[in-house]
């Protein structure tokens, strides 16, 4: 307004003075009362914390958010009206008609060996499995994995359809369903990526999902430098329907797990830990909105342990394990539980006893033409013969041969190992070869699966920029039904072998380059002389004298 | 029958407008008579200027008591330039460990910008590897720009867009020219329009008009060129300020022809950039010299600062940054001189 007339003055408007205001304010509010909604009261939420000290001193801390929205709670997301269950989830289960959905995020390897099995271990890199309520599956798929990829900050998209699997035998429906027939109706898609990198990015979003974030409750123990530190991270987003009440209306569940192994030897050298030793925090508050926040701290039976500080009350296990229990609401101060002992001995036994079955994978031969694909499967119960599933899913460019495969066992030969297979070939650049067995495993034996493949030569823009690296070949699935479980349950014990790196026939990348140098010389040499001979005229010249 | 009840109502509808014109003039005729004396001062107001700005009509309107005072709010709301929003692509092109200091370079712009304010929403960041949680790195979780590790950039709150091998030419093309696949995410599109302010940032290993990417394939001035004209056409941007930290940067934007972009590059034809320092715990350099001093500058500006950024160019010191930035300003008719650092970077 550099060079306009100053505004004219105009008297101010009186403000809405106060005694007004007020009859207003409640007539507004009197009016709108019957239109504002309850919060539904069939949402609830819980987390706990589990700390174990494994015997060979590690601590394996993990923490579990539970989310169940119920059945009323679930038909007002449908209208967009959300409370507890975050609506990233929400409109990504509604708008891909997904019905159960299983994520994890892992960075090292979950050593079943010495660690025994834990519910929460997953396969390196990502995992991701779905179930479908919906006809059109590969497109929700993809458009599922590129929403994820956004919400997550991970490279979900890159899970495309030559390396998504259909698994026939390894997974079922975990979730609550009216009959068999609705879980029959659903459809299944597999994907993962093994090398994909995790770090804080892919938490924070996922923290942001928490009801109390980071601020409270267990989750202020989330510290990235820390939980980043570990031997082995995992984290996991899984949501199944489930039956809450009586009657045939499904609710939610939306369970976010983190697992994570730290070493505190490695940190001061004795076997000593609390929480702020390991993760550097303490537990300030519970989180408002969470009907349970429990703590667990659990050792192995050795002696000279001693909780710190003195806990409600502690359990022994049949196993001999002492667990201690503490609640964060009944807790006025912050809290950092702990463990103190007397000796430093650490046990690096692998316990045979709870992990009876050990998967070791690996690949045979030699060169860049061909190779094998190994797996010993290991039953160190003295008696019991196991049944197990094995799930394999190898990429397109290395072409399993179906008739190599050879399955071998040092038990009895004439013991029958392999029950059933399923094989789907790959289609290059189409689908992966998928490869399911279920196994049986004679007791106190090594059982060896062995299938050749040769390697493709790929295009050389489908080699990845560090091509010398090699390929991942994902983790292999191994599930099976709990020694100690009871025959009714359905429960299902999951283990992950080590991923492959698989060096494929790489090019040399600058060999165009060098071709093409190497021709316009050639060229420049043969076509240059030839011209010039051609081209110039030879006069004989007089010698001045 | 219907035909004559037709032609009775006829005549009707020409009274309305009659009644109301008779109510207009009424209702003028009413008006105190200073109001009316203003309303038909505007356009005189107006036409003493060759064009009335957004600012102007908005001075009359607040009926201001102080008109100086005002036009400083104002001033302070709506940008000079006419942009409404601000976006950031910031993009480092390098894969492994021992290109820490491009990752560092990136991720210091990335928390510049965000500190100056423009939300993670309005941010495209595209790392082409992961060196937080890279099993070499000393400290994890951690991405500092300084030996002295006072501020990790990585921090708890980051979203990377674009990751490892998404980092390739074509998703940088699609990104700025927003041609992707319908099932992409939001997060990973650049939804800008003719009112967006753009920072366009880029760093990595280049040469005499190229840029790598991963060590695996190149973008060449051309492309990123006709990216910003497709741009322009597309009216995806307002002004775009282009800066890039590689050796011979200026051979990158010499090929952009598109209106309203500047561009800022860390080294002349022919030279090459440096690293500042190394971090001896790290075990590689942290950061390299031309935006280590950028953000010498950057890293002291406050929201509303008025520094220009033709200061952020004189600060550029060619022996601390060890070759000669070169800033092309031909396509920048509005000046540098007018434009505030802390604007653009936010």
């Amino acid at each position: 307004m550099g060079t306009g007339r100053p505004p004219a003055k105009r008297p101010p408007r009186p403000p809405l003075s106060a005694p007004l205001l007020l009859p207003l304010l409640c007539l507004l509010v009197t009016l709108l009362a019957p239109f504002a909604r309850a919060a539904p009261s069939d949402e609830t939420y819980e987390e706990d914390l589990q700390l174990t000290q494994l015997p060979d001193g590690k601590v394996l801390a993990e923490f579990r958010f539970l989310t169940r929205i119920g059945p009323a709670a679930l038909a007002q997301v449908k209208e967009n009206h959300y409370s507890l269950l975050p609506r990233a989830i929400g409109e990504i289960v509604q708008t891909f008609g997904v019905e159960e959905l299983h994520l994890t995020f892992t960075r090292g390897i979950w050593n079943h060996q010495k660690w025994g099995y834990s519910p929460l271990s997953a396969a390196t890199g990502v995992q991701l499995w779905t179930w479908f309520n919906v006809s059109s599956v590969d497109d929700q798929w993809k458009g599922l994995t590129h929403a994820l990829s956004g919400l997550y900050c991970a490279s979900l998209n890159q899970i495309d359809r030559s390396s998504t699997a259909e698994p026939m035998l390894s997974f079922r429906p975990e979730g609550d369903y009216e009959d068999d027939a609705a879980k029959d109706n659903l459809e299944l898609r597999y994907g993962s990526l093994p090398h994909e990198a995790v770090c804080t990015e892919n938490l924070t979003p996922w923290t942001k999902m928490l009801p109390c974030q980071t601020k409270a409750g267990i989750a202020s123990l989330f510290n990235a430098y820390r939980l980043f530190d570990g031997h082995y991270h995992s984290m996991g987003t899984h949501i199944r329907p489930i039956a809450m009440n009586e009657g045939s209306a499904r609710g939610m569940e939306l369970l976010q797990t983190l697992s994570v192994v730290m070493n505190p030897l490695r940190l001061d050298n004795r076997k000593d830990w609390s929480l702020s030793t390991i993760f550097e925090r303490k537990i300030n508050s519970a989180c408002a909105i969470a009907q349970k926040s429990d703590v667990t701290v659990t050792v192995s039976g050795h002696a000279g342990s001693s909780f710190n500080p003195a806990p409600l009350s502690t359990t022994t296990d049949k196993h001999g394990r002492m667990s201690a229990q503490y609640s964060l609401g009944s807790t006025p101060h912050e809290l950092d539980v702990g463990v103190q002992w007397e000796d430093s001995a650490v046990d690096h036994h692998v316990n045979l006893t709870r992990s009876y079955i050990h998967v070791h994978r690996y690949q045979t031969g030699y060169g860049g033409e061909r190779g094998g694909l190994a797996v010993d499967f290991h039953n160190r119960h003295p008696t019991a013969d196991l049944q197990i599933t094995y799930f394999e899913t190898v990429p397109w460019y290395l072409k399993l041969y179906l008739h190599t495969l050879k399955a071998e066992t040092t038990a009895n030969a004439s013991y029958e190992v392999v029950n059933d297979l399923y094989f789907q070939p790959a289609i290059d650049r189409g689908r992966p070869a998928v490869l399911e067995m279920a196994l049986s495993l004679p007791a106190n034996s090594m059982t060896t699966l062995h299938i050749d493949f040769d390697m493709a030569y790929i295009k050389y823009t489908e080699h990845p920029p560090d091509a010398n690296r090699g390929f991942d070949i994902g983790a292999a699935v191994i599930t099976f039904k709990p020694l100690d479980a009871s025959p009714e349950s359905s429960a299902l014990q999951r283990i992950h072998t080590q991923t492959v790196l698989v060096s494929l026939p790489t090019p040399d990348f600058s060999m165009p380059y060098n071709v093409i140098t190497l021709t316009c010389t050639l060229i420049a040499l043969f076509f240059g002389s030839m011209f010039n001979m051609l081209t110039r005229r030879f006069v004989p010249v007089e010698a001045k004298l | 029958m219907t035909l004559a009840s037709g032609l009775r109502r006829a005549p009707s509808p020409c009274i309305l407008p009659l009644l109301l014109f008779v109510l207009l003039a009424l209702s003028l005729s009413l008006l105190p008579a200073t109001a009316a004396a203003e309303l038909a001062e505007v356009p005189t107001a107006a036409g003493d200027l060759a064009a009335p700005t957004n600012k102007d009509i908005v001075t009359l309107a607040l009926w201001s008591e102080d008109a100086r005072a005002n036009d400083e709010a104002i001033e302070g709301f709506f940008s000079t330039s006419g942009h409404t929003n601000n976006w950031a692509v910031l993009v480092c092109t390098s894969r492994f460990w021992f290109n820490y200091r491009h990752i560092a370079n990136t991720l210091s712009i990335y928390h510049t910008v965000k500190r100056l304010g423009i939300p993670d929403s309005n941010i495209i960041l595209m790392l082409s590897d992961d060196v937080a949680c890279n099993a070499r790195n000393h400290f994890p979780a951690t991405v500092y720009n300084n030996a002295g590790r006072f501020l990790d950039l990585y921090g708890r709150n980051i979203e990377v867009d674009y990751r490892g091998y998404e980092v390739t030419v074509e998703n940088f093309i699609r990104l700025l020219t927003g041609r992707h696949e319908s099932a992409v995410p939001r997060s990973k599109r650049l939804l800008t329009d003719d009112r967006s302010n753009i920072l366009v940032y880029m760093t990595g290993h280049g040469g005499d008009e190229f840029l790598k990417f991963q060590d695996a394939e190149e973008i060449s001035s051309y492309d990123i060129a006709d990216a910003f004209g497709q741009m322009h056409e597309k009216k995806r941007y307002h002004e775009l300020f282009f800066m890039i930290d590689t050796c011979q940067a200026a051979s990158m934007y010499r090929q952009i022809y598109s209106p309203n972009i500047l561009a800022a590059a860390s080294a002349l034809k022919g030279q090459n950039s440096y690293s500042h320092h190394l971090d001896p715990e790290i075990g590689v350099a942290v950061i390299d010299r031309f935006t280590y001093y950028n953000l010498e500058t950057l890293e002291k500006l406050k929201s509303g600062d008025p520094a220009s950024l033709a200061e952020l160019f004189a600060s550029y010191g060619r022996y601390a940054i060890a070759s000669t930035p070169g800033i092309r300003r031909d396509l920048y008719p509005r000046g540098t001189e007018t434009v505030r650092s802390e604007r653009v970077f936010k």
